[in-house]
């Protein structure tokens, strides 16, 4: 108990999957928690099963590629709790990319309507950005944000994914370093969870080949996927004190994928 | 730890009194400044066989014993300096070099066996311990200067700040984690 007590944090994405576990994760520890999703109807209803545990949870509804948004939804979260410990830009999306039969049309197409990139890289520079911000008054903070093994190791079949994925984790490094060199005090780490079932990757599956998912299947190593817990779990420590000399690298909980 | 026969002695004495093992930390280590165009074969045996053999036998072990009690999680220290060199330190960045891979090898030799045991590296960065203590005279004010201006965070970590790091990789709340390394070093390695 008490592992981020009084905390703040803002989760992206934090309806299901990974992004509500750590919300729950972090409720359980004692923090307070603003989870944010474009889908208002199921984010509302994820707040109330979190408040009706006796846990200080809100909900705001957020697309995160705005980027007019943003200073809105960190004012919100500093309008009801005061202050801002705990960023966790985990919103993300998985789609596929044929390499050779996507052109640059696709790429801009795929960035320009709140996309693979949109989604998770330029967000992530966003909420980093934002975050900061408003961390910076308070003391400092925790920014964890959420690549993927698919931004340690390619796949053929998922280039744009894979370029945003990659894109944290590097631009994860570059604020760690700019937040020290400042002397905020603020920490920003990334996680790379191997797959874990969660709404995104049952969508995920199905873009996948058969043979893509014996490819697959045979790369984890520990013969199951992950739940979201395991991935929420690492996420909690990175956001609270027991990981205050943690930053600028990479948690990585892959069940084994990436170290062959 | 380096004398082969005291291992099995050293779980069974563990066993005797807990009845089993769940998890093991190899952390015993030693540091040692390497002169590459000086130094001959047993410095660099001395310095290899506590950091690297040790670790080994100790994973070796634990693994014979974990298995017979359905799992369990090793957790073997290796250094910031099995990530990046330094240039006053060969024989030491080999010794943890070797504990990063050896242990990504242990995790899949477990994983195939499907015997639940988990093995993973930690790297700690420069930490107020007794060892750095004495590390750190070892280097010159230049070497000092250089590795001050690599910690980005500006101090050194506490002891407490990798035994938290230990502690989430021996629970079971990192229970997806095997053959994976955690960075706890202020940002050392990150640029």
């Amino acid at each position: 108990m008490g592992r981020v007590e009084n905390k703040v944090c803002l989760i992206t994405g934090g309806t299901g999957g990974i992004g509500y576990s750590a919300a729950e994760l972090m409720c359980r520890e004692g923090g307070k928690v603003a989870i944010t999703d474009i889908r208002p109807k199921e984010g509302e209803a994820a707040a109330q099963t979190l408040r009706d545990q006796g846990y200080a949870a809100i909900f705001i509804e957020q697309d995160v590629t705005a980027e007019s948004r943003w200073p809105e939804v960190i004012a919100a979260v500093v309008a009801e709790y005061g202050r801002l410990d705990v960023l966790v830009n985990n919103a993300g999306v998985g789609a596929a990319t044929d390499l050779e039969e996507s052109d640059l049309a696709h790429w801009r197409f795929i960035q320009s309507v709140n996309f693979i990139q949109s989604v998770n890289l330029e967000a992530v520079f966003m909420g980093t950005q934002n975050a900061i911000k408003q961390m910076k008054r308070n003391g400092g903070g925790s920014i964890v944000n959420i690549s993927s093994i698919e931004g340690i190791i390619g796949d053929p079949r998922s280039a744009a994914y894979n370029a945003s994925k990659g894109g944290v984790r590097l631009f994860t490094k570059s604020a760690a370093l700019y937040c020290a060199e400042k002397k905020y005090n603020i920490r920003v780490n990334s996680v790379h969870p191997g797959f874990t079932k969660t709404p995104m990757a049952e969508t995920a599956g199905d873009l996948f080949g058969p043979d893509d998912l014996v490819r697959i299947q045979h790369e984890i190593v520990v013969g199951h996927m992950a739940v979201p817990d395991d991935q929420g779990y690492g996420i909690l420590y990175l956001a609270s004190d027991e990981s205050r000399y943690v930053t600028g690298t990479e948690l990585i909980i892959d069940g084994g994928y990436t170290c062959h | 730890m380096t004398v082969e026969e005291r291992w099995p002695e050293v779980i069974a004495a563990v066993v005797a009194k807990y009845g089993r093992l769940d998890i093991m930390v190899n952390n015993a280590g030693i540091a040692a400044e390497t002169e590459l165009e000086t130094c001959d074969l047993a410095h660099w045996r001395s310095v290899n066989s506590v950091n690297m053999e040790a670790v080994f036998m100790g994973t070796q072990n634990a693994i014979k014993q974990m298995k017979l009690n359905g799992g369990g999680s090793i957790i073997n220290i290796s250094s910031i300096e099995g990530l990046v060199g330094d240039p006053r330190f060969g024989a030491y960045n080999a010794s943890k070099g070797g504990v990063r891979l050896f242990s990504k090898s242990a995790a899949l030799y477990c994983a195939e066996k499907k015997y639940n045991i988990r093995v993973n590296t930690l790297h700690p960065g420069f930490t107020k311990t007794p060892m750095v203590d004495d590390a750190i005279d070892m280097f010159s004010p230049d070497d000092a200067e250089r590795i001050n201006r690599e910690i980005v965070m500006g101090h050194m970590a506490e002891a407490v700040d990798q035994a938290y790091g230990i502690l989430f990789l021996a629970s079971d709340e990192s229970r997806y984690m095997t053959g994976t390394e955690l960075v706890i070093d202020g940002g050392f390695t990150c640029h």
